[in-house]
């Protein structure tokens, strides 16, 4: 086990280091660079030479990365262009914990319901609960989020005042977000779950377990759903890393701190060493989950060795 | 740039729906603030029943109302009707990514945008938008008007007790200027800034000295009538920050060394910043406001209704529902004021002699021009959030003289005439056109809506193809402004200062724009230089004619916005200007400010908002 | 799933020789299911308006008329009309061709891929699921904004790199999905059995392995929709979408968000346009793997 764990991080770390250079590489290939952003009237070649000189993109481009594969091994991410006094490493630490638990929540509420919703709907299956389910499920995803970020702001919190309408402080301030963030996803959580768990009912071992005379709640428990949990980890894990380094969209609206914004402006800026940053930040997370949904399948399945298949 | 930003982040929020008051039902037209006034008065009756009701409770908690208001940090008494100090506060959105809380001066992502709190510019805008002293007393323009002497404020002293002298002025123009400042082209009038600024002399050269201590002196290459205007971006920061704390003093509460009526006392990058009263400050801009708080703040007009935000605006490219909103809402209605124009959109073609055949041919462009129905399709796409463009002065501008240009020929619409010209041209009904891209800066939904329309007209009345490229701000001011490599363009320019020369400015040959007029450049330049007002603004007509008549480009509209900030924000730079245009934030549109001028008071007049 | 794999597999086995009759079985079985019947009517409907827009609607989808702007459903223009005047409905007709080109093209493309590799690294495992859990840890994790602006502006916008950029995602979901799905089967006994009996690899993948994933892709397939509706609108500001003035539903919803309060026409039609792909997708989805699974027995 602990061999194969190791052999993973080994295999994360040949992952983190092609994906650093590619993402190196096109990062300096798009046109533009950080020195036009926001400007009107694009700067004289001397002007971008200086420009260039100061932060060190003169160099050629595989000494610049040396470099920054030098800092990154020792955590040194490097400083944002625009943010000239905090570290990536140290903006990341500081906006993950908004970004973490908003999403952390939201993807907890959309897996919960989401489940829920989805085990009543395979349980009733083809009856009009599982139908009115379907529909809830199709139909909250495919709402644009203006129409829900405006709907909750407006009812809940401008016209009841039960809930602020954004900004950070104390729990009433995230139940708004936390909706309208994990609400859309239950949608396809349901469905999945409703999908993982037909087809593991279809199988003799239920039926027996009905003719034994087990009742419904242990049959869809002990077996069912235990059986339908490998695809349903494939799919709910990586939410979690995915909704907890947080929504541009989600930030945007309700006025949250938050990482999520970083992942789409760091590239339309040309902030390279955000862009490189958080990609690496990123790919670690969703590496790592992984690795824990392959430890997973092991531990639920008895089939599935992990020695085994590491061998 | 920086200001470039600020305008246009500014210009955004201000920017929209000027119609909201009086938009009634769906068919919204440009709303007149007049109009706007007079719901207001019904409303205000309508509603008095219910803030009575409402605001019992609280007045009772209050202490009695005092003769006159409490008194702040800088000395400044509040107005009797001014709510306690802790109410006192100004709550701003903090920046999404990038811009920094730093030195205006500084070069790229790191300096303020929002406010001027920390920092004292040369001038500033009134409401009327005239130019004032800021932390100068005046200014006087030589004989033969190649140099301006600005007379400094003796009293004016950095937050840590040194004074502020000509010298620290001399030092920040000298180091933005020679450290990669991207808005240095803003001071390109003057002396030796295109060299300083290229590294081709050094600073000591730039055309800016101190002849005392208090005696600024700036000498210009030509004479520049509106330099002074100039002083509105213009802040000073101390030297001795740099020295001591390095190049990021201004990002830490610690080191922070303030010029202006605010101190920076929070910093924390992506959750908040705060300012308070520079208790040092001894300047003239003396805000009633006690703070600034910077957070992130939830969008939209719920979020306003529900009071987690102070300000909103409403445009164009506002949900249509909440203009709705806004109009059935006779509160909302009282809130809502009216913004000028200051920005124009524009088509530009690349006319580089062939680069883009047959773009190089006036006639075609013309063509091309004559088959837009722009009327028309402004009015419908912006549903009275904008003024069609007939140059590119907007609407109200100083110098604005639309009806003039209206009458020129690529103003008016006449497929008739479009067709033919494209026929002589050796394309007729189109054929053998080649298929352009135009290239559009982040479009939002209205402009996107426009240029499609603009596509639709092209097609039908002239058999011509044109593909749209929308496009990110980088790629696209590299490819149509750097590169010169976009055939057409949809591109967006907002004011600096409330003079002609800053729209005319950037139609200089070597500007951004591919296509070159090095006539017009003297034409212009020479205009544009002359001291006597009246004369300098008849040859800046004739030029903005002729910039029209050359068919480099197309002016298309002008966007405006409607503003909402609560009724209990009162204050003297609040109130309706000379033209009826009020303004948040201590001054007048187009520049930054401090706040100056406005204050809290009760607000029984929201009660029954929600 | 897996002991559900247990249980289907036999008779896909015994099935082969018969396999007319497992068809028809199939069809018997899918036709008691009303929502895939639904579904199936459905694609077949919506594939015939989009090749047959042109014909079944006097309006084109480019020619603006400002005058009649952001009208409400009515019987010459039964949708309403958009902002620029063009008819709703004749928009929706014609954006169904991106839909079905763009989504198909993505999913199928994304699907190959993805069950390919999948199928590959859960079966043989070693060092060729150590290779695919790499691409699929590196293709999750590329900076997808980024190679978007690269794409737009390098190899400048068409439907060919859309469909690029769509699938560099949408392929690494099926893969983990087909992957963990091998994992289970190539341990179960009749995998075994099979294998003991000489049958090769590449068959028992084909007759065994796929067979039990394919329901899950399909639907994977169909809930993929929404997905690449609402990205390649977000693309469309970047120049990457589908190009004005050609409709797509993703682009319609996008600019109904100035408008769908007021004129909910422009917002209530795109997206129930999308809400309908889905359920007769995945209803399709669902019909399919009831028909194929001999076991569920409604």
């Amino acid at each position: 086990m602990l061999a194969y764990i190791l052999r993973r991080f080994l295999g994360i770390a040949l992952t983190l280091l092609l994906l650093s250079i590619f993402t190196f590489v096109l990062s300096r290939t798009v046109p533009g660079g950080p020195w036009l952003q926001g400007v009107e009237i694009p700067q004289s070649p001397q002007q971008v030479a200086a420009f260039k000189a100061k932060y060190g993109l003169d160099k050629p481009l595989w000494q610049q990365y040396l470099v920054w594969l030098r800092n990154a091994l020792t955590l040194d991410l490097g400083v944002p262009f625009s943010m000239p006094e905090i570290t990536v490493s140290r903006l990341i630490g500081r906006l993950l914990p908004y970004s973490a638990l908003v999403g952390g929540l939201a993807a907890t509420l959309a897996i919960a319901l989401g489940v829920a919703l989805g085990i009543a709907s395979a349980a009733r299956a083809n009856t009009w609960l599982d139908n009115v389910i379907t529909l809830y499920a199709v139909f909250i995803g495919t709402i644009p989020s203006f129409v829900m970020g405006f709907v909750l702001a407006y009812f809940l919190a401008a016209k009841l005042g039960w809930f602020p309408t954004g900004g950070w402080g104390g729990p009433r301030h995230l139940v708004l977000p936390v909706i309208a963030y994990g609400l859309p996803v239950s949608g396809g959580v349901a469905r999945w779950t409703r999908q993982c768990m037909l087809e593991a009912m279809g199988s003799d071992y239920v039926r027996t377990a009905y003719a034994k005379g087990v009742r419904e709640l242990g049959v869809m428990t002990r077996h069912v759903l235990r059986n339908a949990l490998i695809p349903m980890i494939t799919n709910f894990l990586p939410l979690f890393p995915g909704m907890m380094t947080g929504s541009i969209f989600i930030e945007s609206v309700f006025g949250l701190p938050g990482l999520g914004k970083y992942f789409v402006m760091s590239s339309t800026n040309r902030d390279y060493p955000m862009v490189l940053g958080i990609t690496m930040f990123w790919a670690l997370l969703i590496a790592c989950t992984y690795l824990v949904t392959d430890i997973l399948y092991g531990i639920i399945d008895p089939r599935v060795r992990i020695a085994e298949k590491a061998a | 740039m920086a200001r470039k930003k600020v305008a246009r982040r500014r210009f955004l929020q201000l920017t929209g729906m000027a119609a909201a008051g009086a938009v009634i039902g769906g068919c919204a037209q440009a709303a007149t603030p007049q109009v706007v006034k007079e719901t207001v008065e019904v409303v205000v009756t309508k509603e008095v029943e219910k803030v009575v009701t409402k605001e019992v409770e609280k007045v009772v908690e209050v202490t009695p109302a005092p003769p006159t208001g409490p008194t702040n940090a800088l000395g400044v008494t509040l107005p009797a009707d001014a709510l306690p100090l802790e109410k006192q506060y100004v709550l701003e959105p903090i920046g999404e990514v990038g811009g920094g809380y730093g030195h205006i001066m500084e070069s790229l992502y790191n300096r303020a945008f929002e406010h001027f709190g920390g920092t004292e510019p040369l001038t500033s805008l009134d409401i009327n938008l005239q130019v004032y002293p800021v932390a100068c007393e005046s200014w006087q323009v030589s004989e033969d008007g190649l140099y301006w002497d600005f007379k400094l404020r003796k009293e004016l002293v950095f937050s840590d007790g040194k004074p502020i002298t000509a010298h620290d002025w001399v030092f920040t123009l000298r180091r933005a200027m020679s450290s990669g400042y991207d808005f240095g082209w803003f001071y390109f009038d003057i002396k030796n800034a295109v060299k300083v600024y290229n590294g081709e002399l050094p600073p000591e050269e730039l055309g800016i000295e101190a002849v005392d201590d208090y005696t600024l002196r700036i000498y210009t290459e030509k004479p520049t009538p509106y330099l002074p205007a100039l002083g509105v971006w213009f802040a000073v920061a101390p030297k001795h920050a740099y020295e001591q704390y390095g190049e990021n003093w201004a990002l830490d509460p610690q080191k922070y060394i303030s010029s202006g009526p605010f101190i920076l006392t929070k910093f924390e990058r992506g959750v908040g910043h705060k300012w308070e009263l520079n208790p040092n400050y001894k300047g003239i801009r003396r805000p009633y406001i006690v703070e600034i708080r910077e957070e992130n703040l939830p969008k939209g007009l719920p979020a306003y209704i529900a009071g987690d935000i102070q300000r909103i605006s409403i445009d164009a490219n506002s949900p249509a529902g909440e203009r709705a909103l806004v109009n059935a809402n006779p509160i909302l209605r009282t809130e809502s004021h009216p913004q000028p124009p200051t920005n124009t959109d524009y088509i530009g073609f690349n006319t580089l002699p062939g680069k883009f055949p047959p773009l190089d041919n006036p006639d075609v462009r013309l063509a091309l021009c004559k088959a837009i129905d722009k009327e028309t399709l402004v009015s419908e796409i912006f549903q009275g959030f904008a003024e069609p463009a007939w140059g590119i002065l907007p609407k109200g501008f100083p110098n604005y003289i639309g009806e003039q240009l209206k009458e020129l020929d690529p103003n008016v619409y006449d497929p008739e005439a479009a067709r033919q010209l494209l026929a002589k041209a050796g394309y007729p009904d189109g054929k053998g056109f080649p298929v352009f891209e135009m290239w559009i800066r982040q479009p939002d939904a209205s402009r996107m809506a426009l240029c499609e329309a603009i596509q639709a007209r092209w097609k039908e009345n002239l058999g011509i193809t044109v593909e749209l490229r929308p496009s990110d701000f980088q790629s696209f001011t590299d490819t149509a402004f750097k590169q010169k490599n976009a055939p057409i363009y949809f591109v967006n320019y907002s004011l600096d200062y409330y003079d002609p020369a800053t729209f005319l400015n950037i139609f200089r040959t070597g500007g951004r724009h591919p296509h070159e007029d090095p006539e017009w450049t003297a034409f212009y330049d020479e205009a544009n230089a002359i001291m006597d007002p009246e004369k300098r603004f008849a040859l800046l007509q004739e030029a903005e004619k002729r910039l029209v008549l050359s068919v480099a480009y197309y002016f298309v509209e002008s966007p405006f916005g409607i503003m909402l900030w609560p009724c209990n924000l009162k204050g003297e730079t609040v109130q309706p200007n000379k033209d009826g245009y009020q303004f948040y934030g201590g001054g007048g549109v187009g520049c930054m400010h401090a706040y100056e001028g406005m204050y809290w008071a009760d607000p029984a007049c929201r009660a029954g908002l929600r | 799933m897996s002991t559900a794999v247990s249980a289907a597999a036999p008779a896909v086995a015994q099935a082969q020789p018969r396999y007319a009759g497992i068809l028809a079985g199939a069809w018997r079985r899918f036709r008691r299911n009303k929502l895939a019947l639904f579904g199936l009517g459905y694609v077949v409907f919506i594939s015939f308006v989009a090749v047959a827009a042109p014909y079944l609607t006097p309006y084109t989808y480019d020619k603006i008329n400002p005058s009649i702007a952001l009208q409400g459903p009515s019987w010459s223009h039964p949708m309403g009309t958009d902002i620029l005047g063009r008819d709703m409905l004749t928009r929706i007709m014609y954006a169904a061709r991106p839909m079905l080109i763009v989504g198909f093209a993505t999913q199928l493309a994304g699907l190959a891929i993805g069950t390919t590799l999948g199928v590959l690294g859960g079966y043989l495992g070693g060092a060729v699921d150590w290779a695919v859990s790499r691409l699929v840890e590196l293709f999750s994790a590329l900076p997808w904004y980024l190679i978007v602006l690269y794409m737009v502006m390098v190899l400048s916008p068409s439907l060919k790199n859309l469909i690029l950029a769509l699938t560099i995602t949408s392929w690494v979901n099926s893969c983990r999905v087909v992957r963990g799905l091998s994992f289970s089967i190539r341990k179960l006994d009749y995998v075994e059995a099979a294998r003991a009996l000489g049958i090769p690899g590449w068959r028992i993948v084909i007759y065994h392995v796929l067979p039990q994933a394919i329901p899950l892709l399909l639907w994977t397939f169909a809930s993929g929709i929404p997905t690449a509706v609402f990205a390649e609108a977000g693309l469309s500001f970047l120049g990457m979408g589908v190009r004005p003035p050609q409709p797509s539903w993703g682009q319609m919803l996008a600019d109904a968000g100035n408008y769908w309060m007021y004129w909910p026409h422009m917002f209530v039609f795109p997206s129930a346009m999308i809400t309908l792909s889905v359920l007769a997708f995945q209803g399709l989805a669902d019909g399919l793997r009831e028909a194929m699974d001999v076991n569920v027995n409604i």
